[in-house]
């Protein structure tokens, strides 16, 4: 483990700039998802929060590891991005979400009906999904993002599953 | 791992485009020398500056104290300026090069003395009645001082006047014996 405070200016650049790379499309990937697949307005978000934490990344503990610290600031920049321009999205407007994704990220009409149904669910429900398998992030670190007891990640990742799964008529 | 699952993981990541990643890696450099200049021109400025500030003061103290220790009443004997304001008056003595300036400079001084007597009177202590008495006695020796000095010059004036009448008696002897005074 690391220690950022005792580093030089020159590693603590280094150890940034190799964090961002390795993070930079992962986090342009959860805004993506996000922002009904807008990539300009993924891209800015993507800058922002990387910016946030460029510019606290002296007081970035390093008892945490760096993919939690950056979702936690993504996260949170997501919140805000919400609060300002509204999040609400209705079901006419999941057919051109599926739209986007199908022409942006050039998917298969199969999983261009998965992100449709996925889009169709609640905001928990859909959270808990693309946190998982868009993401890769590992259960606990869903439940501390959304402020969720470890447990409850689980059973809502089971429950959504089987909804997902009805839906699309699939077999086990 | 169930079917759903691994259509799930199917599910396409996006990548950062090229531009917008240059130009925030472009804003992590800008904001890296930002910093580092922030940084150096301070120490810059504190390092040019501070022997800006030194001289200027001491420069300052140069002036001001013995100006300060000169010309007020306030610094009387005992006072940690007073060996100062002496070695001013001894100066303005010396450089006094008539008798009539040497008056004048011995009279300023004994008026000073005497309001240096008058400051240290208000005060009560028995440090102070030891600087009264020792600034009376400066007084005193300074008058016998101007004394002295005003019979010297008198004395040398007179001979001056003496020497002037021989050297006239002797010119007149020369005109008549052909020799220089």
């Amino acid at each position: 483990m690391y220690n950022i405070i005792e580093m030089g200016d020159k590693k603590k650049e280094k150890l940034f700039i190799s964090n961002y790379n390795q993070y930079k499309n992962k986090i342009y990937t959860y805004f993506l998802y996000r922002v009904n697949f807008n990539e300009a307005l993924a891209e800015d978000l993507t800058s922002e929060a990387f910016l946030k934490a460029y510019k606290s990344w002296e007081s970035f503990d390093c008892e945490r590891s760096f993919q939690s610290w950056i979702y936690a600031i993504s996260h949170n920049h997501l919140l805000n991005h919400y609060r300002t321009v509204g999040r609400e999205v209705s079901t006419e407007e999941t057919n051109d979400i599926a739209t986007e994704f199908k022409n942006n990220l050039e998917a298969s009409i199969e999983l261009e009906r998965i992100i449709t149904e996925i889009y169709k669910m609640d905001n928990y429900c859909r959270e808990v999904l693309l946190l998982r398998f868009v993401d890769g992030l590992e259960n606990k670190e869903i439940a501390d993002l959304l402020a969720k007891d470890e447990s409850a990640v689980r059973t809502q990742m089971s429950r959504a599953l089987a909804s997902l799964r009805d839906k699309l008529n699939l077999n086990l | 791992m169930t079917n759903i699952e691994d259509q799930l993981n199917k599910l396409p990541k996006g990548r950062l485009g090229l531009k917008a990643d240059w130009r925030l890696r472009f804003v992590f450099l800008r904001l890296r020398w930002q910093k580092r200049f922030t940084e150096y021109s301070s120490l810059l400025v504190i390092k040019k500056m501070a022997p800006v500030v030194i001289v200027a003061a001491l420069l300052l103290s140069l002036v001001y104290l013995p100006y300060y220790a000169y010309a007020s009443e306030g610094v009387v004997k005992g006072n940690i300026l007073y060996p100062i304001k002496q070695s001013i008056e001894k100066i303005e003595l010396s450089l006094a090069d008539t008798p009539a300036k040497k008056i004048e400079v011995y009279t300023k001084l004994a008026e000073r003395r005497l309001a240096e007597a008058e400051k240290l009177s208000e005060k009560d202590s028995k440090t102070a009645n030891d600087n009264l008495a020792s600034t009376i006695d400066n007084m005193a020796v300074l008058t016998v001082e101007a004394r002295a000095e005003i019979e010297n010059e008198l004395n040398l004036e007179k001979k001056g006047v003496g020497n002037q009448q021989n050297c006239t008696d002797k010119r007149t002897a020369i005109g008549k014996n052909g020799k220089n005074c």
